[in-house]
C-alpha cells in the first residue's frame, strides 16, 4: 500500500499523467468539445493528478514545517521560499478541485425572454422578468451594445430592476444572467381556409442568421407536416429575399410547407397581412424582439478563483522571492 | 494609405535592413554594420510602436485583435525582448540578431498578408480584459520564442567547434532558456486565469474546451513538465532546450492552428 502511495505521489506519476492529459487533449481539440465534457478518461486522468498533487503537497507541506528550525538562520526570504512549492501546487489542486466540483453542483440554462415574459427554475425563490430589450447600433449597423433591463422578482414583490449587457452580468443570489444572443418573436396565426378553425396560433421564436441583416429563420414541426419561417425585418422589396437594415421598419415573413416530400412557399407576407397557403390562411400579428439569455450558477468559481490566485503566488514565490530566478543554477530543491 | 500602415511597412523595412546588416556582419564580423543593425531595430521598435498607437487612435479601440494586430504586438514584445537582452550583454549582438530579426521579419510578414482596415470592435471584445488578457497573452508568447530560439542556439552549439564559436558559453544560453521560460510561464499562466474571468463575465462560461483554451492548457503543460524536470529532476541542456523548442510548435499551435479548428476565439 504504502508502495502504491509512494508512485502516486512521485513526480513521475504527475507527469506521466500531465503527458497522458495532454495527447487526450491534442487528439480531443480535433473531435469535438464534447468530448471534454463528457469523457470518463478525462475524468480518471484528472482524479488521478488530484490524488497525485494531493499526496504530494502533505508530503510538501510536511517537509516545510519539519524543516523550519533547521532553516530559521537562514533568512526571512528563504523560509518563505520553502513555502512556495506546496502553495503552488495547493493552487492547481483547489482550481482541480473546483473543476471537478462543477461537474456536480450548479445548473446552466440557456433562454429566450420576449419583453414582459418572466423566467423561473425550479429550486429558485426568485423570478426574472424582461421589461425591455434593445440593440445599439453605430450607422453602419455594427452591433455596439446589446440591453436587456429585467426585474428581478421575489414572493411577487419586485426586489431589483437592472440592466444587462455583455460582459455585465447580473448576478443575484449566486446565480447570474449573461446577455448571449437576441432574435425575433413573430406571432403568427394559421387557420383553416375553409373551415376557419384555428390550426396554429404561437409565437415564433427566429434566430438570426446574420446580425447585419438581422434576418431570421426558424422551423416548427408538427407530426405530419414541418413550417419554416423566414422573418425579413426590413424587406428591399417585395417578393425577394433581403433586408436593407437589421431593424424592423419593413418586416415582412414568409412560410414554407413541407408535406412529406411536398413543398409549398407562400408569398411574402408583412406585418398585419394574410397570405393562403395550400388551404390555410396565414397571418403575421405581431414582431418583437426576444433576448437570449444565459442563466448559470456555478457554486465552484470562489473555489476556482482563489486557487488561482493562491497559485500565481506560489509561482511567484517559488521564481521570484528568493533570488530572481537563478534557482535554475542550484541544486533542485522541490521535492515534486 | 493610412498612416499605421505606412508605419507598418516602414517597421518591416527597418527589421528587413537590420537583419541583412546583421547577416553581414555575422559572416564577416564588422563593428559598423552591427552598430547600424541596432539603430535599425531601434527605429523598427518605433515605427512599430507608433503604428500600434496610430491604429488604436483611427480605430478608437486597443490594437489587440485579429491576426495582423496581434501579430504586430507579438513583433513589438519581441523586439523589446532583444534589446533587452542585448543590453545584458549574455548573447553577441551579430548572433542574437540572425536568430531572433527572422523570426520577427516572419511575423510581421504574415501580419502584412493579413493586413486588413480596422473595422468594428465585436461587442464581447469590448471589455477591460481586452487589455489585460491579450498583452499578457502576447508577451507570454514573445518569451516562449525567446527561449525557443535559444534553445535551437543551444543545439547548434553543442555541434559547432569549440575554437571557432562566437554562440554564447552553453551555460549562458541554457540560463537564458530557463528564464524566458519561467516569466512566460507565469504570464501564461496569468493569461489563462485572465482569460477564464472574461469568458466568465461574457460568456458565462470560465472554460469550455474551446480550441484556444485546450491548447494554451496543453502549451502550459509542456511548460510545466519542462520546469519540474529541469528543477526536480536537474535536467539540463539539449533535453530540455528540446522541450523548449516542442514547447513553442505548441505556442504556434495555440496561435495560428486553432483558427484552421475554429471556435470562440475567431478574433
Amino acid at each position: 500500500m504504502k508502495k502504491v502511495v509512494n508512485i502516486i505521489a512521485s513526480m513521475k506519476f504527475a507527469l506521466v499523467i500531465l503527458l497522458l492529459l495532454a495527447v487526450f487533449m491534442i487528439v480531443g481539440s480535433f473531435l469535438s468539445s464534447d468530448i471534454f465534457t463528457n469523457s470518463y478518461l478525462l475524468a480518471v486522468l484528472s482524479g488521478l493528478l488530484l490524488l497525485s498533487l494531493l499526496l504530494c503537497c502533505i508530503k510538501q507541506v510536511a517537509k516545510v514545517i519539519g524543516g523550519i528550525k533547521v532553516s530559521g538562520d537562514r533568512g526571512i526570504r528563504v523560509w518563505i521560499s520553502g513555502f512556495g512549492s506546496p502553495v503552488m501546487h495547493i493552487g492547481v489542486l483547489l482550481i482541480i478541485a473546483g473543476m471537478m466540483m462543477g461537474q456536480f453542483t450548479g445548473f446552466s440554462d440557456d433562454i429566450s425572454l420576449a419583453a414582459g415574459d418572466t423566467y423561473s427554475y425550479e429550486g429558485l425563490d426568485f423570478e426574472v422578468r424582461l421589461d425591455s430589450f434593445g440593440i445599439v447600433y453605430d450607422e453602419n449597423y455594427n452591433i455596439t451594445d446589446y440591453i436587456s433591463t429585467v426585474t428581478v422578482i421575489e414572493d411577487g414583490v419586485e426586489v431589483l430592476t437592472t440592466e444587462i449587457t455583455v460582459n455585465d452580468p447580473l448576478e443575484y443570489k449566486g446565480v447570474k444572467f449573461y446577455q448571449s444572443t437576441y432574435g425575433w418573436v413573430a406571432d403568427v396565426l394559421i387557420v383553416d381556409t375553409e373551415t376557419g378553425e384555428t390550426f396554429l396560433d404561437k409565437d415564433i421564436y427566429l434566430s438570426l442568421i446574420s446580425s447585419t441583416s438581422g434576418i431570421g429563420l426558424a422551423d416548427y414541426s408538427m407530426s405530419y407536416m414541418t413550417m419554416e419561417f423566414v422573418l425579413l425585418p426590413d424587406q428591399e422589396e417585395e417578393g425577394v429575399i433581403g433586408s436593407l437594415t437589421p431593424e424592423a421598419n419593413n418586416p415582412s415573413l414568409f412560410f414554407r410547407l413541407y408535406y412529406g416530400d411536398m413543398l409549398m412557399i407562400s408569398e411574402d407576407t408583412s406585418l398585419g397581412e394574410t397570405s393562403e397557403i395550400s388551404g390555410l390562411t396565414i397571418t403575421f400579428e405581431g414582431l418583437e424582439r426576444y433576448s437570449g439569455l444565459e442563466v448559470s450558477c456555478k457554486p465552484e468559481l470562489p473555489l476556482i478563483f482563489t486557487g488561482s490566485v493562491v497559485f500565481i503566488a506560489g509561482l511567484i514565490i517559488v521564481f521570484y522571492v528568493r533570488r530572481p530566478v537563478n534557482r535554475g543554477q542550484e541544486e533542485a530543491e522541490i521535492e515534486h | 494609405m493610412s498612416i499605421e500602415f505606412m508605419l507598418f511597412c516602414a517597421a518591416v523595412a527597418a527589421y528587413f535592413i537590420s537583419m541583412i546588416a546583421f547577416i553581414i556582419s555575422f559572416i564577416s564580423p564588422k563593428e559598423k554594420m552591427a552598430k547600424s543593425g541596432i539603430c535599425l531595430i531601434v527605429a523598427a521598435v518605433v515605427f512599430n510602436g507608433t503604428s500600434l498607437v496610430a491604429r488604436w487612435v483611427e480605430s478608437g479601440y486597443p490594437p489587440l485583435t485579429g491576426v495582423y494586430e496581434t501579430l504586430s504586438l507579438f513583433s513589438l514584445f519581441i523586439a523589446l525582448i532583444f534589446l533587452f537582452i542585448l543590453k545584458k550583454g549574455w548573447i553577441k549582438r551579430e548572433v542574437l540578431g540572425v536568430s531572433v530579426i527572422p523570426l520577427i521579419m516572419v511575423f510581421m510578414l504574415i501580419g502584412l498578408i493579413n493586413y486588413s482596415e480596422a473595422g468594428t470592435l465585436a461587442v464581447s471584445l469590448r471589455s477591460i480584459w481586452l487589455f489585460i488578457h491579450v498583452p499578457i497573452a502576447m508577451l507570454s508568447y514573445s518569451l516562449f520564442a525567446v527561449a525557443a530560439v535559444c534553445g535551437v542556439l543551444y543545439l547548434l552549439k553543442g555541434r559547432e567547434k569549440e575554437e571557432k564559436t562566437r554562440l554564447p558559453e552553453l551555460k549562458v544560453i541554457d540560463n537564458m532558456v530557463y528564464r524566458s521560460i519561467v516569466a512566460g510561464f507565469i504570464l501564461l499562466t496569468m493569461a489563462i486565469v485572465t482569460g477564464a474571468v472574461w469568458a466568465e463575465t461574457a460568456w458565462g462560461s470560465y472554460w469550455s474546451w474551446d480550441p484556444k483554451e485546450t491548447w494554451s492548457l496543453i502549451t502550459w503543460f509542456v511548460y510545466a513538465i519542462f520546469l519540474h524536470v529541469r528543477l526536480v529532476r536537474g535536467w539540463r541542456g539539449k533535453k530540455t532546450a528540446v522541450i523548449a523548442i516542442i514547447g513553442f510548435v505548441a505556442v504556434i499551435f495555440t496561435y495560428f492552428g486553432v483558427n484552421l479548428i475554429g471556435g470562440l476565439h475567431s478574433y
